[in-house]
């Protein structure tokens, strides 16, 4: 019971400290850290969706999960480069590493587009496939 | 390099800077030419060929590319080979090498360069050996510098065994593939050490051209992981190292998944686990180090045990999840080339085309010192040289030649992906000893007039500390010139005395004697000769072979035999369109290539059963291998026949896989039926079942008629059946060298005299009933 109480007292130090450290980043930070829990709680979505209903259209399970993953990580790449506590990225210009970000997105998402086959409206699933034979 | 851009123009140091620059992109032009031209002895000694079997594959593709266009190459379904099956060809072919040469071709005959498909084809890879070699120089630029860079450079250049498989005329995967995975490599280290990711991108998309060109890229996906785990539990993790990795396994595994031959196979089979493995373990990594970075040291022991404990139960949950899925299918989810990789034995055991195929075999020693002579004892010199000081760079590097010498040692084939790593770290150790004598030389000679010129001037007031401080600023000079790059900076900026002296003392301890410097430059030089010399000499004589046309020098000089050509231009004008040809699958692809005919089987060897039937065909005999090749609608039978001048490689030397494969499958034929005390024989001592079976007939039919005793060279004996008749089969074609007989299907006769049918049926149904349960043919 003793190591119990004290652990659940950590437990709670812990929460604080993380909770007062985290505030301290800078707001543009904040979004980016939202926006990447968007991403992987969509991901885990997708995931558990899969698990219970089966991987029907395998095609369409890896666009949904390594398009949450993908963008995911890329703008986890953009936090790293643009956080100013970090070291090493003094010289490296905030706008070289948003170019750097927007473009490998872009190269991203032209390669997931060939993996999308199917889309709930039809009217959409014919937009949607035009634009990837054109791509 | 900062400090040296800041000079302004015009000093000397810029001006040597300048010089340098141009040297070495003078340097680079020439190594290229030098790698394009070593390849081109095939061409003057021969002629403009594609050579061996495999190419003629690849050429047969990028004709049909080229005049169908790239739609109807992704859905090309080749119902020309392993006839009645077919194959896909869209969906099974590694599409980066034929795209390549068609891209090449289209764009020349767009600007009015009219190359035929077939020159373009030949010379591919010549060129692209010439890319990997300044590939070569990049990714050891990034390692150790510019100097290292041009070494490495030319020596892969000229190195054997890259050689042997990018001759021109060598029209295969390889010819690519070590471009792309030499400039995959620099693309990820140049990450590593900017951090950026602009070129994690490009990472990812040259790791796609790798994929797209050979199947060796799993190569890639295991050592780059292991590299990030290496350094991850050495201490070294960095954000760099997070960018150069986390983009390139979830952009590479998209793009790995677009290439139709990979498919799902890139996020289902377990060659790619370890990538996804090693993802999960940064991301806790970097995890791990941002809440180090913002929490105070007392709490982050506090975290690490609350996750400690709740992780481990997550982490044995998951593990016992995949450890389940992975046991569920028979290997473990590898595929059997990879698991032949990691256990050496196993293809011998269970897969006998694997086993049977002469590059799959290990290498022997003497191997070795053919295909990377000198550079396999500059090796291990390089690796000491990386370990001073150790970068990410090096580490990987050093990673990558220990797999790679491992590998090298399953396979021979392999020691095509040792010698980039090779010529990597012997480039770092030449240039090293470089740096280390010519350093040498210059601070005796340096010093040697210095103590002339002091010893005339006596009016100092302190001669000790004017020498020593005099020898410090030589020593100091002399130590930024040894670090500096080949020839290209020279700072003479004047040392700062005192504060400096402490690092002068430990570099003067790299000094050596005059003398010893200059014999040991010497004797590097001349080491680089050697090697030199026997790379053309490799490149001339040991692997330039086209292997379709053959010559031998003898004391009336060169004869030149082409027979296979012959044989398939035969093939091509005096059949039908549409009539079949059976032959061992070494030929498959040749035949349709050149004779365009349909074959049976072909060196593509995925479909084991039906190499196996027509295996057991050439081991029967002649009326039950009428049966199988008439039920499979073939109309020629073509054999290998070296006797008469002595070629070794042909069907009889082979025929012991026919029985092999073909008894694997079929189990009335057995090997021991064929052996005589263990061997293969064909003469008066061979078993009734090899003097019986088609193989032996074809091959020797009417082979008595040549020297009138049927004296086989290549078996040194006589043979055992002299004269027979064949009555299933007849010879339509015999080469000049009778190294390729063509065989006709006898049609069957149209009626049987009716007592003779009768007694026929007695006895055929009274002997056969035997034998009808285990021959599926009969």
């Amino acid at each position: 019971m003793y190591n119990k109480t004290i652990v659940c007292v950590y437990a709670q130090d812990l929460l604080c400290s993380l909770h007062s450290a985290y505030l301290a980043t800078p707001t543009n930070l904040k979004i980016h850290h939202y926006l990447i829990f968007l991403r992987s709680f969509y991901f885990l979505e997708h995931v558990s969706y899969m698990a219970l209903v089966g991987s029907f259209s395998f095609n369409s399970f890896l666009f949904g999960v390594l398009s949450c993953t993908g963008t995911a990580f890329l703008a986890i790449c953009l936090w790293i480069q643009v956080n100013k506590e970090n070291k090493k990225f003094k010289d490296l210009a905030p706008k070289r590493a948003f170019a750097d970000f927007v473009l490998s997105n872009l190269v991203f998402h032209l390669v997931i587009m060939n993996f999308f086959d199917r889309c709930p409206s039809p009217i959409l699933n014919v937009v949607f496939m035009s634009c990837k034979n054109v791509v | 390099m900062a400090a040296v851009e800041s000079l302004p123009p015009g000093t000397p140091s810029a001006m040597r800077n300048a010089f340098g620059t141009v040297l070495s992109a003078l340097i680079l032009v020439l190594i290229g030419v030098l790698a394009f031209s070593i390849r081109l002895f095939s061409v003057i000694k021969y002629e403009s060929v594609i050579h061996e079997f495999d190419p003629y594959f690849n050429y047969r593709v990028t004709q049909f590319l080229s005049k169908n266009g790239i739609y109807e190459f992704w859905n090309w379904f080749d119902d020309r080979t392993w006839y009645p099956l077919g194959r896909v060809i869209g969906g099974t072919v590694y599409p980066g090498l034929t795209l390549t040469a068609g891209t090449i071709w289209w764009v020349l005959n767009a600007i009015n360069i009219p190359l035929s498909v077939e020159t373009v084809c030949v010379f591919t890879a010549p060129v692209f050996s010439a890319f990997a070699s300044w590939a070569t120089y990049l990714l050891t630029k990034e390692v150790k510098g510019s100097g290292a860079g041009l070494a490495a450079a030319a020596l892969l250049a000229m190195v054997p065994s890259y050689i042997s498989r990018s001759v021109a005329g060598s029209y295969d995967n390889e010819a690519v593939a070590i471009f792309a995975l030499i400039f995959t490599f620099y693309l990820y280290i140049k990450t590593l050490n900017t951090g950026s990711l602009f070129y994690a991108t490009l990472n990812a998309i040259a790791y796609f051209y790798m994929v797209c060109s050979w199947g060796g890229y799993t190569f890639i996906i295991n050592l780059i992981p292991m590299h990030v785990l290496l350094c991850i539990v050495t201490g070294r993790y960095s954000p760099r190292l997070y960018i150069a990795y986390a983009p390139l396994v979830v952009l590479g595994t998209l793009l790995a998944a677009l290439v139709p031959v990979v498919g799902f196979n890139a996020v289902l089979t377990s060659e790619h686990f370890a990538s996804f493995l090693v993802f999960i373990i940064i991301h806790v990594v970097a995890l791990v180090y941002y809440i180090k970075g913002i929490l105070t040291p007392k709490m982050f022991k506090v975290a690490v045990t609350l996750v400690v404990s709740i992780g481990l139960v997550v982490c044995l949950i998951v593990v016992a999840v995949l450890v389940a899925l992975v046991a569920s299918s028979p290997t473990g989810g590898w595929s059997g080339r990879s698991l032949s990789l990691l256990d050496p034995t196993y293809a011998s055991k269970y897969i006998p085309i694997i086993a049977s195929v002469s590059e799959h075999q290990p290498p022997t020693w003497p191997s070795y010192f053919m295909d990377i002579n000198v550079l396999a004892f500059l090796v291990p010199a390089g690796i000491i040289a990386c370990f001073s000081p150790l970068s990410d760079a090096s580490s990987f590097v050093v990673l990558y030649i220990v797999m790679s010498v491992y590998f090298s040692g399953v396979m021979v084939r392999l020691m095509l992906v040792l010698a980039p790593a090779a010529c990597i770290m012997s480039g770092i150790a030449l240039s090293q000893a470089f740096d280390v004598f010519t350093g040498s030389i210059k601070y005796q000679l340096s010093s040697k007039s210095k103590d002339d010129a002091e010893d005339n001037t006596s009016t100092k007031n302190a001669p000790k500390d004017d020498a020593s401080s005099g020898k410090a600023d030589k020593g100091e000079e002399v130590a930024k010139e040894r670090l500096s790059k080949k020839g290209k900076k020279k700072e003479r900026e004047p040392a700062e005395k005192p504060s400096v002296k402490s690092k002068i003392v430990k570099k003067k301890a790299l000094v050596l004697p005059l003398e010893a410097s200059i014999v040991a430059l010497l004797l590097l030089i001349m080491l680089g000769a050697f090697y030199v010399i026997h790379c053309v000499w490799a490149a001339a004589e040991a692997y330039s072979a086209p292997s379709i046309v053959l010559t031998s020098q003898s004391h009336d000089g060169l004869h030149v035999f082409d027979d296979f050509r012959e044989s398939y231009a035969w093939l091509s004008h005096n059949t039908d369109v549409d009539d079949k040809v059976a032959s061992w699958w070494d030929y498959g692809y040749q035949t349709t290539a050149m004779a365009n005919r349909t074959v049976i089987v072909d060196n593509n060897t995925w479909n084991n059963t039906h190499i196996a039937t027509v295996g057991t065909a050439m081991s029967s005999p002649e009326k039950a291998a009428w049966e199988i090749f008439n039920s499979l609608d073939v109309k020629y039978v073509l054999v290998v026949f070296g006797g008469v001048i002595g070629y070794p490689s042909d069907d009889i030397n082979k025929f012991l896989w026919m029985v092999r494969i073909g008894g694997g499958e079929f189990p009335h034929i057995k090997e021991a039926d064929y052996l005589r005390d263990g061997q293969y024989r064909i003469d008066s001592e061979a078993t009734p079942t090899m003097l019986n079976c088609l193989m032996y007939k074809l091959c020797y039919y009417r082979f008595v008629e040549t020297d009138g005793k049927g004296y086989d060279r290549v078996r040194r004996t006589e043979i055992g059946k002299k004269h027979f008749k064949l009555t299933h089969f007849e010879e339509v074609f015999t080469s000049h060298h009778w190294m390729v007989r063509i065989y006709k299907l006898k049609p069957q006769k149209n009626r049987i005299r009716g007592r003779v049918k009768k007694l026929k049926q007695k006895t055929s149904s009274g002997v056969s009933s035997k034998s009808v349960k285990k021959n599926p043919w009969m």
